[in-house]
């Protein structure tokens, strides 16, 4: 290998997918597809083997902190920010998922995206996506990372509405971009009152965040309520981009966008970011107990909200984007309780079978276009599907791995993660925690069902959509169906790296099947030691056998939750002609029943939204259209001054007869009246 | 002696003709010729306040600064009759008249 400092190696993995960008968006267009593909795909995968190789370092040194005084981005009084990047566990983390996966999805666009002319179009935003979360992850100050929030932002707005000819995909990405800023004003006014109250925004380095609150905190000088007021603020930020009630909204519109992106927003990157910037600040957040609570709460409403919506969606993308919305519900509920460690094992583990899922599902929907054409809603259609099995047998089999996972079915990574989380909020032993546990149970249960509801319908039973789309159906291409069998092998084993205590109750004998946790434990050490000994935020350290048997009837509980469940929706919805059954069950003469439409409208959220703020909006821009715009600037200021101009210019012209004797009379006058006023001034003095 | 109010007087009626001329007359020949009227008006009354001051200035010039400056107006004068003369000469090639109004390019 290259003998580089380890700072210009951490730099060329955060770069290399801006040059694919850039070869891609200069000279794409003169490419084939399949070679522009091989630039993004190439300078992700090389950045993740970058990744890979510096990643062994921090596992057991220290971090790496490079900032280069070169690369110094503003320095205003006493703000001074660098483009510095820091690598220490969580950014590594994040940044092997982000380069992992987002290889893994590259490798798949070259066939998914083969046909589509705009393909280099696609590859430089896809690389640019990946660039704006290396960004996020790696930057070593909050500006750093409100770059890569903004660039994460503008890129799913790109990718979303990528096929811009339809209006409804544009709409789509145009509601995404305006959501998120919503969130992002939020997380800026957060930054600010971060900055109020320690003076710096970068993380590391010795005017750092980090030892800026512990000094703070060793001299008793933490404005409770400042933070408070900062968590919430960034929380709104992260609901934005982690797509939590109220801001979920754009998620399930996001589909609207090639698969291969789905997959991408939904699991390496952009969703994650929330929790990355929960868990970077968690030594704030450990003193905002009363922000923390409302993350809790709302991550748990949103886990049930969007688990419930999940079960009657027809759309085969859509019931995974409400499952991701679901996810990271449960992700915010571990954050909210305190459990870092948790949500990111969350958000590990999920990442794997989230993009295995979406992945498949374009696999399917990829399929179903050759036949039924391009943008034909009818190839996302469940209903119009079924029996694949044995069309798509990787696709199919891997997808069930992946939902296994989803699902929470035992010894899958899915359920180690979910699982944990779900026992942290009955550990807690409040009452807030049985009801946050309930919701989350509630919602697993409901998950469980609508998975293998969504394996029954497109897989098994039998096919219900039109012939010729079916006979044409065939397995993806072995770009496509690598990285699936690659992301499920992941999918089931992932969750073994952190298995709970009550499987391995001595984390101290170093075990590796605990490494996961201990490995994380430098990030939380300084939030963990700042709490207070009671506190209900701190992570568990000792495990009592009161405690592991309660674990242990945890795990029985969500064991058969999850597995009853998934049979269940399984058993209904893979018999041929079941599904007619559940239609007349939920639509009676012709009408839907009231659970059933609520449901299938989501609640009713977007038409809510579209009330109350999209229309007050409209019209209230529209009066300043009318007023602001047309009557004063428009009437007023410009034809106005112009108007003024042209009739005194008018009068004034008339002067100008061009007789020179006209003048010498003007100039005679003038010379009198001087005289006289002289004379009479002269008067006056004298 | 003449009486300084008489020749002020002359200074005066001939200001008035010269300036009536210019304002009135259309021919720019006599256009010039009214203006050389009321620059020697000036002149004229230049060294009546001359002589009716003498003795009592002081410095270079001492009493005798309005004959130095009736000496520069005749100068320029001269000066000013020459570029006049020249610009008539050369609004005649124009437009073959030397009359005043018909120059009125810029009107409006």
């Amino acid at each position: 290998m290259l003998e580089l400092p380890k700072e210009t190696l951490l730099y060329l993995v955060a770069l290399l997918p801006l040059i694919g960008f850039l070869i891609n968006g200069f000279f794409g267009r003169s490419m084939s597809p399949t070679s522009s593909g091989g630039v993004a795909a190439g300078s992700v995968a090389a950045s993740f083997l970058i990744a890979v190789g510096l990643f062994v370092g921090p596992l057991q040194k220290a971090s790496i902190h490079a900032h280069p005084e070169f690369l110094t981005w503003m320095a205003t009084g006493g703000l001074k920010v660098n483009l510095g990047l820091y690598l220490d566990e969580l950014s590594g983390l994040y940044m092997l998922i982000i380069t992992g996966i987002g290889a893994l999805i590259h490798v798949y666009s070259i066939g998914y995206m083969k046909h589509d002319e705009g393909h280099w179009r696609y590859f430089a935003y896809l690389n640019l996506f990946v660039f704006s979360m290396l960004m996020l992850v790696l930057g070593d100050s909050l500006l750093t990372m409100f770059l890569g929030w903004e660039g994460v932002g503008l890129c799913s707005y790109l990718l979303i509405g990528f096929w811009y000819k339809d209006l409804k995909n544009t709409n789509a990405g145009m509601k995404a971009f305006i959501v998120n800023r919503i969130g992002d004003f939020g997380f800026m006014v957060g930054m600010f009152l971060v900055f109020w109250h320690f003076g710096t925004l970068s993380y590391a380095g010795g005017d750092g965040l980090f030892a800026s609150v512990r000094e703070s905190t060793a001299n008793g000088q933490i404005d409770h309520t400042l933070l408070n007021w900062a968590g919430l603020c960034m929380f709104v930020g992260a609901c934005g981009k982690s797509a939590q009630i109220p801001l979920f909204v754009w998620l399930p519109d996001a589909m609207a966008g090639p698969t291969p992106v789905s997959a991408l927003i939904h699991a390496a990157t952009m969703v994650t970011a929330g929790i990355y910037m929960l868990a970077r600040m968690n030594f704030v957040y450990v003193h905002a107990e009363q922000a923390m609570m409302v993350i809790a709460i709302i991550g748990a409403c949103t886990a049930l909200f969007a688990g419930t919506i999940g079960l009657v969606q027809r759309d085969i993308k859509k019931v995974l984007a409400y499952s991701t919305v679901s996810q990271l519900g449960f992700m915010f509920l571990a954050a909210g309780l305190g459990q870092f460690n948790l949500a990111v094992f969350h958000v590990f583990t999920h990442a794997f079978f989230k993009a295995l899922l979406f992945l498949g599902s374009g696999s399917v929907i990829h399929s179903l276009e050759h036949t039924l054409g391009h943008g034909n809603p009818d190839s996302q259609d469940m209903w119009k599907m079924g029996g694949l099995k044995k069309k798509m047998p990787v696709t199919c089999w891997t997808m069930v791995i992946g939902s296994m996972a989803l699902a929470g079915i035992p010894l899958t990574s899915g359920f180690f993660s979910k699982d944990a989380i779900l026992f942290s909020a009955f550990h807690r032993g409040d009452t807030l925690g049985m009801v946050l546990y309930g919701m989350g149970m509630v919602a697993a249960l409901c998950t469980a069902f609508y998975t293998f509801r969504m394996i029954g319908l497109t897989f098994f039973g039998s096919w219900r959509g039109s012939e010729a789309a079916y006979a044409h159906a065939d397995e993806s291409p072995a770009s496509m169906t690598l990285p699936l069998v690659i992301l499920s092998v992941f999918a089931l084993v992932a969750g073994l790296l952190w298995l709970p205590p009550a499987i391995v109750p001595h984390p101290e004998s170093g075990s590796i099947w605990v490494s996961f946790k201990h490995w994380l434990d430098p990030i939380w050490v300084q939030g963990q030691t700042a709490m207070s000994a009671d506190s209900l935020l701190r992570m568990p350290v000792e495990h009592d056998d009161a405690t592991i048997r309660a674990e242990w009837m945890n795990i029985g509980i969500s064991s058969v939750v999850a597995v009853v469940m998934s049979l269940f929706g399984f058993a209904v919805y893979s018999k041929p002609g079941s599904l007619e059954k559940v239609k007349a069950l939920a639509i009676r003469n012709g009408r839907p029943n009231l659970v059933y439409s609520i449901l299938l409208n989501k609640y009713y959220v977007d038409e809510l939204y579209d009330f109350l703020v999209v229309r007050p909006l409209k019209l209230a821009s529209d009066v300043l259209f009318v007023v602001v715009d047309v009557v004063i600037i428009d009437l007023i200021c410009v034809r106005g001054v112009a108007e003024i101009v042209r009739v005194s210019s008018d009068l004034g012209r008339r002067i100008q007869t061009g007789v020179v004797r006209h003048y010498l009379y003007a100039f005679a006058v003038g010379a009198v009246v001087l005289t006289a006023l002289f004379l009479l001034i002269a008067q006056r003095g004298a | 002696m003449l009486e300084p109010k008489t020749v002020l007087f002359l200074a005066a009626v001939l200001f008035s003709a010269g300036m009536y001329g210019v304002l009135s007359r259309r021919n720019m020949i006599m256009i010039l010729m009214s203006l050389e009227l009321m620059l020697n008006a000036v002149n004229i009354s230049l060294v009546t306040y001359s002589r009716h001051w003498a003795g009592q200035g002081a410095g270079l010039m001492g009493s005798h600064s309005g004959q130095f400056f009736t000496l520069m107006v005749m100068a320029v004068a001269a000066a000013e009759v020459g570029i006049g003369l020249a610009i008539i000469v050369a609004i005649y090639r124009r437009t073959q008249t030397a009359d005043a109004d018909s120059a009125a390019e810029l009107k409006n």
